[in-house]
């Protein structure tokens, strides 16, 4: 059984349809990249597997669950604004994670925040708007879930933090998990991601392994992103 | 998860609260300090804006724990506090005991506050040394029925402005007021407001329950509970057969006592199951 | 070390080439253990699966054997070893002479251009 199913997902804001019927199985062991342009429906989808949001219409199951309380357990998500209080210390907030996440492992926390070249007693609003997105990306990979949701990772950091960013998830990602990365810097992570689903308007355009996508198209899975939306 | 639900949620506000309950201090301190000089026109002046800082710093306690609460719920904290794997359960009671504690002791501190304020006034005009305040305070104290009446009413309006808070955060964000962004929590405020103050008027009328007011205070004060409505009493006044209204329904506490729970009860299913984050 | 791949390619397949000249250069020794899948990924910051893909590749072609508990290791057969030196070095002579051809290049060109090449090196 698929670790995410979907079936006839539609979210609407008012009359902007958001997502259209949409459905699609996953299963773990594979790091996914959802792309798309602004509006399409990528951080709906997000947050609507992550529990935040249960407004919608259609079937979504979650280890084969309604997403709620049990879903919460096994899903680690990061938002694409900051939601963690400023005036906390980088040891603090590791702290508070684990003990609200029985799945939180310290000890990966503390090595990514030496990765990281952050010190534990930093507070966040000392920290640069890089070192924050950082910080989030740590405490949401530190915890040894089924289920990560990045939603636009990497966006609005340079290039050095970047990197960093990149290389946690890889640490932190295991082969049992899922891992759906929303962006639309593909050109950076479309190395590390081993399938990508393209959506537009809500829906599912093309979906594939990225290798067998290279080998298809013969090109970069950039370049065909580029090429079907422009 | 309740206690840390409740630790993380005190914790957070106390970290911007602790400076204006600190501020309230000072503005007592301050104005002890300035009676003390016994100069009336500055007593007056300086005790008059202690007064208002003092209940300023109040309100604006009162007014963060609304904000903490939405941030958490719906703002910018949203996405770590909604993702926490806790039960409906724990989330509210967590909120409720929250609320309960910043109410009451924000409201305890404003009352405490406000009678030194009017003790130390009164001691100015009239020229009294502060032995004689002590006594006055002590006495007033020992006066336990009135101070247990204003426990009540403390924990009262501490229980119904977090229903209330509560109320309109969870049910002004569900998806259908999305639009409103903001304007969803305070148009449920507005709405629920007036629908309570309705049914308060209409249980307070027509509910057969009533504290009948003595002819007069002399005597202290003793209330007797009658099983009429003030409806019946307003007839009675409208055909002449009376002259004064003198009972007064408390229905109505009733009916809070089960609109509070109708509110909680949708405030858990709404929070459990419609949950729409910006 | 940060690798620069031609994201028009599958990258397994890449990563099967950049294994291969490790191999056959001796960045990886005969009989040497192979680094985890995981630092693998970490280094040329790819999927680690994508890294398994390619590491299971080059065992199918008997460049590397898996043990159960200790992990994954080079191959100890050096003919192997050998016989893939040789079957890269014509594969890229090959590419090379047709790149020369293509430019219509003649074949005593090639072999005076080639020997030049080397000569210059050796100064």
């Amino acid at each position: 059984m698929s670790i995410i199913q979907i079936n006839n997902l539609c979210k609407n804001y008012g009359k902007l349809q958001a997502i259209n019927n949409l459905s699609i199985e996953l299963n773990s062991g594979q790091i996914v990249g959802l792309v798309g342009p602004n509006g399409s429906g990528k951080s709906s989808l997000l947050r609507i597997l992550g529990a935040f949001d249960m407004a919608y219409s259609g079937e979504v199951l979650i280890n084969g669950l309604k997403p709620g309380l049990e879903s919460r357990k096994i899903v680690s998500y990061l938002s694409d604004k900051p939601y963690i209080s400023e005036s906390l210390r980088a040891e603090q907030m590791i702290k508070l994670y684990s003990d609200f996440f029985s799945d939180f492992n310290q000890e990966k926390a503390f090595n990514m925040l030496e990765l990281f070249k952050l010190k534990p007693e930093q507070k966040l609003k000392e920290m640069s708007k890089g070192m924050g997105d950082k910080i989030q990306v740590l405490l949401t990979m530190s915890r040894d879930a089924k289920i990560y949701l990045l939603d636009e990772p990497i966006s609005g950091v340079d290039p050095a933090s970047r990197k960093i960013i990149l290389r946690s998830m890889i640490e932190g990602f295991s082969e049992d998990a899922l891992m759906i990365v929303s962006t639309h810097l593909l050109n950076d992570i479309e190395n590390i991601i081993d399938s990508v689903l393209f959506l537009d308007s809500g829906q599912i355009k093309i979906k594939g392994s990225t290798d067998d996508l290279r080998e298809q198209y013969g090109k970069s899975i950039n370049e065909l992103f580029e090429q079907i939306f422009q | 998860m309740f206690s840390k639900l409740y630790k993380y949620q005190v914790k957070e506000l106390w970290s911007v609260a602790r400076y204006f309950y600190l501020g309230m201090i000072g503005a007592i301190i301050l104005s002890l300090l300035i009676t003390a000089t016994r100069i009336p026109g500055i007593v007056l002046f300086f005790n008059a804006l202690s007064i208002l800082s003092f209940i300023l710093c109040g309100v604006t306690v009162g007014i963060f724990t609304i904000v903490y609460d939405y941030q958490n719920q719906q703002g910018k904290r949203s996405y770590f506090f909604r993702s926490i794997p806790a039960r409906e359960s724990a989330i509210l009671s967590s909120r409720m005991a929250y609320y309960f504690t910043y109410y009451f002791v924000t409201v305890l501190f404003i009352v405490i506050g406000l009678a030194i304020f009017l003790i130390l006034d009164n001691a100015v005009k009239m020229g009294v040394s502060f032995q004689i305040i002590f006594n006055i305070v002590k006495g007033f104290v020992l006066r336990t029925k009135i101070i247990g009446l204003l426990f009540i009413l403390i924990i009262y309006a501490a229980i119904q402005h977090m229903v209330s808070m509560m109320f309109a955060i969870t049910i002004g964000s569900e998806a259908k007021f999305k639009r409103l962004g903001i304007g969803g929590p305070v148009l449920v405020y507005f709405l629920h407001y007036i629908v309570m103050q309705i049914i308060t008027l209409i249980s307070m009328l027509f509910i057969p329950i009533a504290i009948r007011l003595p002819e007069n205070f002399d005597s202290g004060f003793k209330f007797q509970i009658v099983f009429e409505s003030m409806m019946s009493e307003i007839s009675r006044l409208l055909s002449n057969k009376s002259h004064d209204i003198k009972i007064f329904g408390i229905g109505f506490i009733f009916i809070t006592f089960i609109t509070w729970i109708i509110m909680l009860i949708w405030i858990y299913k709404s929070s459990k199951n419609k949950i729409s984050l910006n | 070390m940060s690798y620069k791949f031609d994201e028009s390619q599958p990258i397994y397949l890449q990563l099967i080439e950049i294994f291969k000249t490790n191999i056959a250069n001796g960045t990886w020794q005969a009989g040497e253990k192979i680094d985890s899948v995981r630092n693998l990924a970490l280094s040329f910051a790819v999927n680690p699966n994508t890294v398994q893909r390619a590491l299971v590749e080059l065992e199918n072609i008997g460049l590397a054997y898996s043990q159960r508990t200790t992990g994954r290791f080079v191959t100890q057969n050096q003919v192997l070893i050998t016989n893939l030196k040789h079957e890269m070095a014509e594969h890229k002579t090959r590419d090379f002479v047709s790149q020369m051809q293509a430019i219509d290049i003649e074949q005593k060109e090639i072999l005076d251009l080639v020997q030049r090449c080397l000569n210059s090196e050796d100064n």
